[in-house]
């Protein structure tokens, strides 16, 4: 059981490496092709904020402030 | 998460400790706020072509892939395998040690294009700077907690306060990163 639930988390740890590998190819992308007045800017910065949210939720577990778990 | 059941002193306890490092987190986001500013406010948005974007995006990688491990790691001694906590923060260490090697590169090869005497210069290197010193320090709490978690019932399942501080920082260096990356090398 308790294996079971490790194993869980690993894997929610891979989907979310998945999605912050997925967001850093397509920053890149849009980076080499979009132009600063095509709205390169606005895109970078939603992309970084999602990225960050990943992390802080995923990884972090921001949640944990206010929700009482261990 | 422990199934186990673990005193309120202890859950208050480790509430308060999360709280306090969430505030330190917010400290140093104004930090690397500043920092980014500055950037677009001496540099605009211009960003010289000679920045090595195939350096920065494999750090950037390197960086990345170093989380995947922390989150591993403390998830093994969240549920008692501390083969797999061992094996994961060492991974971790590793990747660190990579990244900074590979802003070391980026350093030599900036230095010759645009050095911290120039405008892009001064905040690229100060902006990378105080990032790789957060990585370092976050090397070594890494790497104290890992010899530590060697000692027999130093970390368990109901407490590794220890782990999951350290592992939350290393994550806050990632989410640093993931904002200075684009500002340095993407914006242009």
């Amino acid at each position: 059981m308790n294996q079971s639930k490790q194993s869980q988390r690993m894997s929610r740890g891979l989907r979310a490496i998945v999605v912050l590998a997925v967001l850093t190819a397509v920053e890149f992308v849009v980076a080499m092709t979009v132009s600063r007045g095509n709205g390169l800017v606005p895109i970078l910065v939603v992309i970084a904020v999602v990225k960050a949210w990943v992390i802080a939720d995923y990884f972090m577990h921001i949640y944990q402030l206010w929700r009482s778990e261990r | 998460m422990t199934t186990t059941a673990v005193p309120r002193e202890a859950l208050e306890r480790l509430a308060i400790n999360r709280l306090g490092l969430w505030t330190f987190f917010g400290g140093e986001t104004f930090l690397f706020g500043v920092i980014i500013t500055v950037r677009y406010y001496l540099q605009g948005l211009d960003t010289p072509d000679s920045v090595n974007q195939v350096l920065g995006l494999t750090i950037t990688a390197v960086l990345l892939l170093s989380s995947l491990t922390a989150y591993r790691a403390e998830t093994a001694i969240a549920h008692g395998d501390y083969k797999g906590f061992r094996r994961n923060l060492l991974a971790t260490i590793l990747l660190g040690v990579l990244f900074i090697a590979g802003v070391g590169v980026e350093w030599f090869e900036a230095y010759q294009h645009f050095p911290p005497s120039s405008g892009y210069g001064t905040v690229f290197f100060a902006t990378t700077g105080v990032h790789a010193t957060h990585v370092l320090t976050g090397i070594i709490a890494l790497t104290a907690v890992y010899f530590l978690g060697r000692r027999p019932g130093r970390f368990t399942p109901d407490s590794y306060w220890g782990v999951e501080g350290t592992v939350k920082y290393w994550h806050f260096v990632d989410v640093a990163w993931v904002f200075i990356y684009p500002t340095l090398y993407l914006v242009s």
